[in-house]
C-alpha cells in the first residue's frame, strides 16, 4: 500500500544523515585536507541556516510556563546562527573538494529542507489555512516538539562542526587551526547546553511527548484525485477514496478563509457525506471476517461499523437542520468539484462493495460482492481500512469549519432565511400583503445556531467513529499512522462546533505562548548559576574532547 | 415556440416548492430507515441530495409548499416530481439564454435522479407501484 511520505520520515532520515557523518569524521585518522574541511565546512552551514530557520519559526511559540525555558530557544537560535557564520567562513579557505561526508551532510540539508517545505505547504502565502492541520501547526504543542527536534538535530550538528574543528587541516600558521577548533567548539556547546536545557524543559515538571502525531504529517493536498471512471481498477478506487476525502478535508479548512457566495453546496455535501459514513459501515460489517484474522478481536469492528452509523444519521440530522432552520441562499452551487468528490467517496465505496455501475441513487438492496471479491490479500484489506478510516477523518474536518462558513454568510448576508417568526417585516398573514414584504430576508447570527449545534454532534460522531476506525485498524494489524495525526490535532485544538468559541480558542492559545510574562513559581527556585553549573558537567560527559585544542 | 416570461417563472416556482418538500421526505424516510428494514436509507440519503442539488439550480421559492403540495404520499410526489422534470426539460428546450437552458436541463436531470433514488428508498412492492 502507497504511504504517504511524513515530516517525520524527512526529519529521521536527516538525522540519520548527520549521524554517519558525524562517526565517518570521528573515525576518520588525521586531518582532512584543506578542500574536504571547506566543502564539509560548507555542507554543515546550511543545515544550520535551516535549523536556524526552524528555531525562528517555531521557537517564539514553543516556551511556556510548564514547558521550554524561553532562554534556552534563544540560545539555541542565537548560536546556531553563530555557528553556521563560523563554518561558511571556514568554507571560504579553500575551493571544495568532493567528499562522501560532505555529501551525507547536504543530503541531511536536503531532508530538512523537504521537511520544512513539507511544514510551509499547509499555509497559504498570506498565512490561511491549506489544509485541516494549519491551525494545528501553529499550536503551542507542535512547536515545542519541533524545537525539541531541532534540539536534537543542532546538537548532533554542533558535536560534528566541533570534529571538523579539530580535525581541520594544519596551515602554515599552527595557532590557525587551533583558533578554527575553537571557534567552531564554543558554539556547539552552547547549542549543546541550550538542547539539554529544552529537553529537560519538556521532562522536567511531566515527562512530555508534545506532539507524537506531528511525525504522521504528510503534505498539504491541493489537487483532488481524478474523477470517477467506468472501470476504475478497485485499489486505484479505494486510494482515491483517501486522497479525496483528504483533498475534500483540505477544502473546506481552506473555503473558511474565504468569503462565501451560496451555501447551496453545504446540504448537499452533508448528504452524501452520511452516505459515505453508512458505507463505510456496510463494507466493515461486510468483510468483517476477513478483515480480522482473528474472530476474538471481531468486535472492534462491530463497534466501528456501529458507531459509523450512528455517524451517518448525525450527518442526516446535520443536513436536514439547514431545513428545518428554513435557510438558504442564492440558489447555486459556486463549488461543483467539492460536491463532486463528496459525492464520488461515496460511489467510490458504493463500487467496491456492490458492483461496477453503481451510483447513490441505486441504494443498497443490490446483492453486494462475495467478501473474498473484495478483500482478496493483505494489501486490500490495509487500502480498505485506510479508506474507511478518511471519510469519518475527513467529515470531521467538514463539520468543523461548516459553521465557519455559515457564520461567515451570516455575516456578508448572504444566508437568507424563510421562517416567519424572525422575519424583520412581521409575520402574520396581515404583514404578508404588505408593501416590500419579502419571504427570504438575510437571516440572523442566532438563527444559525441549530444548524451550529447540528454539526457539533455530527462532528462528535465522526470523531468517534474515526478513533473506533482507527482501533479496528489496529486490532486488524494495520494501524494508521495518519489515526494518530488526527487524534493529535482534535487534542491539540479541542474544536468545539461554536466559530466564535473555537476562534477564541486557538488564538488565546498562540497568545498564551507570544507573551513570556507567565512564569512558574519554580524559577527562583532554581538560580540560574546552579543551572550552568549542572549543564556544563553534562557537557563535559559529552565532550571529551573539549579543550584539547587550547 | 417561446414560452411566455409568466409560465416559466410558474413552473420554476412549482418545481422549487416539489423538490424543497421532496427534501423533507427524504429526510423523513432516511429517518424511518434507521428503525424499519423494509426502507432504504441510502437511497433517501441520494434522493435528499440530488432534490437539494436541482434547488440550486431553481430561484427559491416564493411561496411555502401548497397545501396541495403537503400532505401527498410518495406515489403521488414522484408523479409530481417526474411531471416536473419534464416541464423544466421543455422549458429549457424553449429558453434562448444557454445559462437558463444550463440550469433548467440540470435540474430536470438531478429531479429525476431524485425521483428514482425516492422509488429505491420505498419498501420493494410500494417501490415498484410508483
Amino acid at each position: 500500500m502507497r504511504r504517504d511520505v511524513t515530516w517525520g520520515d524527512f526529519t529521521a532520515m536527516a538525522a540519520l544523515r548527520l549521524e554517519v557523518a558525524l562517526a565517518a569524521v570521528t573515525d576518520a585518522e588525521g586531518r582532512s585536507t584543506p578542500g574536504r574541511h571547506a566543502s564539509r565546512s560548507g555542507a554543515l552551514a546550511g543545515t544550520c541556516r535551516l535549523l536556524h530557520q526552524y528555531a525562528g519559526r517555531f521557537g517564539p511559540l514553543a516556551h511556556d510556563p510548564l514547558g521550554i525555558d524561553e532562554d534556552d530557544v534563544a540560545r539555541l537560535r542565537g548560536n546556531l546562527d553563530a555557528l553556521g557564520r563560523a563554518l561558511r567562513d571556514e568554507a571560504a579557505y579553500a575551493s571544495p573538494e568532493r567528499d562522501p561526508v560532505s555529501r551525507h551532510i547536504a543530503d541531511a540539508t536536503r531532508f530538512l529542507a523537504f521537511g520544512s517545505d513539507l511544514l510551509a505547504s499547509h499555509h497559504g502565502p498570506a498565512g490561511q489555512p491549506r489544509s485541516p492541520y494549519a491551525a494545528y501547526l501553529n499550536s503551542p504543542t507542535v512547536a515545542r516538539h519541533v524545537i525539541a527536534e531541532t534540539a536534537e538535530l543542532a546538537s548532533t550538528a554542533g558535536r560534528l562542526a566541533a570534529r571538523l574543528g579539530q580535525s581541520s587541516p594544519p596551515s602554515r600558521d599552527a595557532s590557525d587551526s587551533r583558533f578554527a577548533a575553537r571557534r567552531l567548539a564554543g558554539p556547539a556547546v552552547l547549542i549543546e547546553q541550550a538542547a539539554i536545557g529544552i529537553h529537560r524543559g519538556l521532562n522536567a515538571p511531566r515527562p512530555a511527548n508534545p506532539a507524537p502525531g506531528l511525525t504522521h504529517l504528510p503534505v498539504a493536498v491541493t489537487a483532488p484525485p481524478p474523477p470517477v471512471r467506468p472501470g476504475e481498477p478497485r485499489h486505484e478506487a479505494l486510494l482515491a477514496v483517501a486522497t479525496g476525502a483528504d483533498w475534500l478535508a483540505a477544502h473546506t479548512a481552506r473555503k473558511t478563509a474565504e468569503r462565501p457566495s451560496t451555501i447551496g453546496e453545504l446540504p448537499v455535501i452533508a448528504d452524501h457525506t452520511a452516505a459515505a459514513h453508512l458505507l463505510s459501515a456496510r463494507l466493515l460489517e461486510h468483510t468483517s471476517s476477513l478483515l480480522v484474522p482473528d474472530p476474538g478481536t471481531c468486535d472492534a469492528l462491530t463497534s466501528a461499523a456501529h458507531t459509523l452509523r450512528a455517524a451517518a444519521q448525525a450527518w442526516r440530522r446535520a443536513a436536514d437542520s439547514w431545513k428545518q432552520a428554513a435557510l438558504r441562499s442564492a440558489p447555486q452551487i459556486s463549488d461543483p468539484h467539492f460536491v463532486r468528490e463528496a459525492e464520488f467517496a461515496g460511489v467510490r465505496l458504493g463500487r467496491t462493495l456492490f458492483s461496477d455501475g453503481w451510483t447513490h441513487r441505486d441504494g443498497t438492496r443490490r446483492t453486494p460482492r462475495a467478501p473474498q471479491d473484495i478483500v482478496a490479500t493483505r494489501t486490500d484489506s490495509a487500502a480498505l481500512l485506510a479508506a474507511v478510516h478518511a471519510v469519518p477523518a475527513a467529515g470531521q474536518v467538514l463539520a468543523e469549519h461548516t459553521p465557519w462558513i455559515a457564520a461567515a454568510a451570516v455575516e456578508h448576508g448572504v444566508l437568507l432565511s424563510s421562517d416567519l417568526a424572525h422575519n424583520p417585516r412581521g409575520g402574520t398573514p396581515a404583514d404578508q400583503f404588505q408593501d416590500r414584504w419579502t419571504r427570504w430576508y438575510p437571516a440572523l447570527p442566532q438563527q444559525v445556531v441549530p444548524v451550529t449545534a447540528a454539526y457539533n454532534a455530527a462532528r462528535q460522531a465522526s470523531g468517534a467513529a474515526q478513533s473506533a476506525v482507527a482501533r479496528a485498524a489496529e486490532a486488524a494489524g494495520h494501524p494508521i499512522g495518519r489515526a494518530v495525526l488526527d487524534a493529535d490535532r482534535r487534542r491539540t485544538l479541542g474544536f468545539t462546533g461554536d466559530p466564535a468559541h473555537d476562534a477564541r480558542r486557538v488564538n488565546a492559545a498562540a497568545a498564551r505562548t507570544r507573551s513570556g510574562t507567565a512564569r512558574g513559581p519554580w524559577e527562583s527556585v532554581r538560580p540560574p548559576g546552579r543551572r550552568a553549573a549542572e549543564l556544563a558537567r553534562e557537557v563535559g560527559a559529552l565532550h571529551p574532547h573539549r579543550g584539547r585544542g587550547r | 415556440m417561446t414560452p411566455s416570461p409568466l409560465n416559466a417563472q410558474d413552473v420554476e416556482q412549482a418545481a422549487a416548492a416539489l423538490l424543497s418538500y421532496a427534501t423533507t421526505v427524504a429526510h423523513g424516510l432516511a429517518e424511518l430507515a434507521v428503525r424499519n428494514e423494509r426502507y432504504d436509507e441510502l437511497a433517501a440519503l441520494a434522493a435528499a441530495a440530488h432534490a437539494d442539488q436541482a434547488s440550486c439550480h431553481l430561484p427559491l421559492p416564493e411561496g411555502p409548499p401548497t397545501d396541495a403540495d403537503r400532505g401527498i404520499d410518495h406515489h403521488e410526489l414522484i408523479r409530481r416530481m417526474e411531471a416536473a422534470a419534464d416541464a423544466l426539460d421543455e422549458l429549457g428546450r424553449c429558453s434562448a439564454d444557454p445559462r437558463e437552458v444550463r440550469d433548467r436541463h440540470t435540474a430536470a436531470f438531478h429531479a429525476r435522479a431524485a425521483v428514482v433514488a425516492l422509488r429505491n428508498a420505498l419498501p420493494v412492492e410500494e417501490g415498484a407501484v410508483g
